[in-house]
């Protein structure tokens, strides 16, 4: 599963862990937005402590149900 | 290592056509032997002598069967007719080249070569009757030829040859089942080796005698097998492509598998081992941050001869992605697409926003031999996927992904 997160949808992260636990892939792999355009919504532009945890939760969420997370390395910095 | 290089010019040329492409090899292999060979009767620009198959095979035999030194690698370059020669030759004696490169050769001759050969000499040159007869007869007589031993085959024409066109090129690869990669160069003319085209066909031709000559080094070979024993798949690839041993082990992932630190500037001297592949503009969605979104875009789906011919272009790219700003799953055929590289050894992945990804389709691409995918999904509810993933049906692609993942378990994968 590859999943694109902004800053708008972050806080749906967790959710989204939930539902791709479900489907039998194998790997979920993060990724922050790219291109120019949408500079203002991503993750790196606009991280903060409540942005960072949002993301840690999603992902130990996603661990617990041992579903292995991949990410780019800022994405990673950021959570 | 050093190589022996011969190049022979086709019927009505002489080697002054291959010069330019001489030099170059002369100049990037400075240790290796290069001759070009000169058929008997030929160097004539206003005269084009009788077709005498036998004295041309002749004279082959008397150049080539005297070279015998087991160090060097023989790499063979033939030019139009000459390609079609040397082929006859290496049947009839059994000799099996490190390399075969073909340059425009003929797959048979029929009516439509007289317009053809009109345009080509351009009034210049003139065949006696007698002697088109003899070269149509030798040039269809090759469409049966069989070789024992496979060895490797490189296979040039123009986009633009007016005289052998490049389908020519498609039928001899059907033709002689052997390892054989086609590649066509972009406005080449018939004489690719003096026009404008000579860089490009020159640095194809340098890069394949270059693999040939780079032989397999033990970190090559440690390096090829490290990442062999993660992608059981690139064992069979190597087998059928053993040259890329080398780009593999230059890859980042490469020299990580034997512990050394990767370099990727300013230029890999390797070529690229991963491709991604966009074989359709077409799309579904409407995403908010794809930069797709809002454009207008022509419809278009990448033809399986195209997609051959790119992956031609990157004979080492054993990993194949289809993605790209077009939704893969909308190309006309898909499986045909996957099951084109899969024949080739590579493995083929592609990323999907699964909305087309039904039953059928599933079962397509795993009978193509579909290695991997990747489901892009951004939305856990629909009035999130409304907003972000305009166009698409959380409820269907969900459906569809459990049926897909369900079936690739099935088949253990």
């Amino acid at each position: 599963m590859f999943s694109a997160v902004s800053v708008n949808t972050v806080p749906c992260l967790e959710e989204l862990v939930n539902l791709v636990s479900d489907l039998n892939v194998h790997i979920l792999m993060l990724t922050d937005l790219n291109f120019p355009r949408n500079k203002e919504e991503t993750l790196w532009k606009n991280i903060n402590p409540e942005t960072a945890a949002a993301v840690k939760k999603a992902t130990l969420s996603a661990f617990s149900k041992k579903l292995p997370v991949l990410s780019v390395r800022r994405w990673r910095s950021s959570g | 290592m050093k190589a022996n290089i011969f190049l022979l010019h086709g019927y009505s040329g002489s080697p002054i056509d291959l010069l330019p492409l001489e030099k170059i090899l002369s100049g990037r292999f400075p240790e290796s032997e290069i001759e070009s060979i000169q058929l008997p009767g030929h160097g004539n620009p206003q005269e084009v002598p009788s077709f005498n198959e036998d004295l041309y095979l002749k004279t082959l035999a008397d150049k080539l069967g005297l070279i015998a030194d087991p160090g060097r690698k023989k790499i063979y370059i033939g030019h139009s007719t000459g390609g079609t020669l040397l082929l006859r030759y290496f049947r009839d004696s059994g000799i099996v080249p490190d390399l075969l490169i073909l340059i425009g050769i003929p797959a048979d001759i029929d009516i439509s070569f007289l317009e053809r050969w009109s345009i080509h000499s351009d009034g210049g040159k003139a065949i006696s009757f007698s002697s088109t007869a003899k070269l149509v007869s030798f040039i269809n007589r090759q469409s049966k030829l069989v070789f024992e031993t496979p060895f490797p085959i490189l296979i040039l024409n123009g986009e633009e040859d007016e005289l052998v066109p490049p389908d020519h090129a498609f039928v001899w690869r059907e033709r002689l089942r052997t390892s054989s990669r086609i590649v066509i160069i972009p406005s080449g003319k018939h004489h690719l080796t003096v026009s404008t085209a000579v860089k490009f066909c020159a640095d194809t031709v340098t890069r394949a005698v270059e693999d040939i000559l780079s032989g397999h080094e033990p970190d090559d070979m440690n390096a090829a097998s490290g990442i062999a024993g993660i992608e059981p798949e690139l064992a069979e690839f190597i087998r059928i492509s053993s040259s890329s041993c080398r780009h593999i082990a230059g890859s980042p992932g490469g020299k990580r598998a034997v512990g050394r630190e990767p370099e990727l500037f300013p230029v890999l001297s390797t070529e690229p081992v991963f491709a991604n592949i966009e074989i359709t503009t077409r799309c579904n969605l409407e995403c908010a941050y794809c930069i797709r979104s809002g454009r207008p875009h022509p419809v278009k789906d990448m033809d399986k001869r195209t997609f051959a011919r790119i992956l031609d272009l990157f004979p080492h790219a054993y990993r194949i992605t289809l993605v790209g700003l077009g939704e893969p799953l909308l190309h006309h055929n898909p499986a045909g697409i996957v099951a084109e590289a899969v024949s080739r050894g590579r493995r083929v992945g592609l990323v999907t926003n699964g909305m087309c990804l039904d039953k059928e389709m599933g079962q397509n691409l795993l009978d193509a031999g579909l290695h991997s995918i990747a489901f892009s999904l951004d939305a856990p509810d629909q009035k999130t996927a409304d907003i972000v993933r305009k166009g698409s049906n959380l409820e269907r692609i969900t459906d569809n992904i459990r049926l897909f993942t369900r079936a690739a378990k099935k088949r253990g994968r």
